[in-house]
């Protein structure tokens, strides 16, 4: 089912036949120059030029897509992809060079993985993310975006834990690759939080598209103001 | 799910991280709280700055931390030295031209990187040390603002005072 909805939405982006990996879980495997095949911008409506460089990677194919000021339509599109591509087929996307505030790339990568994810998948619209999730694609849902959100957090920490600066914690590269999980990181963050205090409302924020602990003046109000929204919405 | 602790009254990874602080030593700094879960994300280096340790003080308008009302919420990684200085002075510092010890006064000294952008802040103590709270972790003592210099601190550039009578006499016993 997995596979039929990526072929299905990735339309001209040509897919191979899912093949086994390593512990029998099943992956769609993105054609590493379909994957950069980006539409040209002569037939995509040119909403705004975006104002920089990017390039993102997947080790594990060695496709990569790298867009010279390319208009937002096609970010958007190329986004969307390689986002299908990170949480459906385990490719590890990572933004690796940014010539612009990085500030401004979470903030377009979280709400673009965010807004196309429920787009395109109605499920994520519902109320319990993780279930959701857990029903379409257990293996994904419920090991491999546990152990990624889980190694980047703890590579997060270990290397900001020292630093007192905001500034230094949320442009972190593990951080922002958190926030590029998009919606689907939101149980793990939630769930640490009741765990463990950490500075999550940043990628909380950018991932949901609002502060939903606005006026907070403190640590404690604010990760209670969260959780609440979490248990709300059955994520937590 | 992994917990993310460290032991209680454990300096130990500062002594470790020769990267971002090469110039701690055993000998010129000592462990002043205890690390808790909590009590480490509570609030900061900067909070600690003013005497508090019930806040978060960071320009950035977002649930959860503080920053004195009506100065700026700047972008990440781009703050200003101004900006923290008004943060500073909204507590009843003003600007002073440098660290040495004065009787009367307590001070604050602002670390920033080679871009200028503030990354900590230590304040000074009656008897002439120095506490900083560090990143997530322990409040320390240090005899000099050079002890913690290096890459994660920055360097302390801009230094203000407050009144403070109990600031009598300078002794660095750990100097």
């Amino acid at each position: 089912m997995m596979v039929k909805q990526i072929n299905r939405l990735a339309g001209n982006y040509a897919t191979q036949p899912s093949r086994m990996v390593s512990g029998g879980i099943r992956y769609a495997q993105i054609v590493p120059q379909a994957a950069v095949n980006i539409p040209k911008p002569s037939i995509i409506k040119i909403e705004k030029e975006f104002p920089f460089d990017s390039e993102i990677y997947a080790p594990s194919t060695g496709s990569y897509a790298r867009m010279k000021k390319l208009d937002y339509s096609s970010f958007k599109l190329a986004s969307t992809y390689l986002f299908l591509a990170h949480n459906y087929s385990q490719l590890a996307y990572k933004p690796t060079t940014f010539t612009e505030p990085v500030e401004d790339v979470q903030r377009q990568w979280a709400g673009y993985s965010a807004s196309y994810a429920s787009q395109y998948f109605p499920f994520l619209r519902n109320s319990n993310v993780a279930k959701s999730i857990a029903k379409i694609c257990p293996e994904v849902a419920t090991e491999s975006l546990a152990e990624r959100f889980e190694e980047l957090k703890e590579k997060w920490q270990k290397e900001t834990s020292f630093h007192s600066s905001l500034g230094e914690k949320f442009t972190n590269d593990s951080y922002i690759s958190i926030i590029g999980m998009g919606v689907f990181a939101l149980p793990f963050i939630l769930n640490d939080l009741v765990e463990n205090p950490a500075h999550w409302f940043y990628a909380l924020e950018k991932i949901v598209g609002r502060d939903m602990a606005e006026g907070a003046k403190n640590y404690a109000e604010a990760r209670l103001k969260w959780l609440s929204w979490g248990r709300e919405h059955d994520i937590v | 799910m992994t917990l993310f602790r460290r032991p209680k009254r454990d300096c130990n990874w500062l002594l470790a991280d020769k990267e971002n602080y090469g110039n701690i030593t055993p000998g010129n700094f000592i462990c002043a709280s205890d690390s808790t879960e909590f009590s480490d994300i509570k609030y900061n280096c900067i909070a600690w700055a003013v005497g508090k340790n019930d806040e978060f003080w960071w320009p950035r308008k977002l649930g959860g931390y503080f920053w004195p009302e009506g100065l700026l919420s700047e972008p990440l990684n781009r703050e200003t030295v101004e900006n923290f200085i008004k943060a500073f002075e909204s507590e009843g510092f003003q600007k002073c031209d440098g660290p040495e010890f004065e009787e009367g006064f307590e001070k604050i000294a602002l670390y920033v990187n080679h871009l200028e952008v503030p990354k900590h802040a230590a304040r000074s103590l009656p008897n002439g040390n120095w506490t900083s709270k560090m990143g997530d972790g322990e409040d320390i003592t240090h005899g000099t603002l050079e002890a913690i210099e290096g890459r994660g601190c920055g360097k302390a550039k801009y230094f203000l005072k407050r009144n403070n009578p109990e600031c009598k006499k300078a002794i660095h016993p750990k100097t």
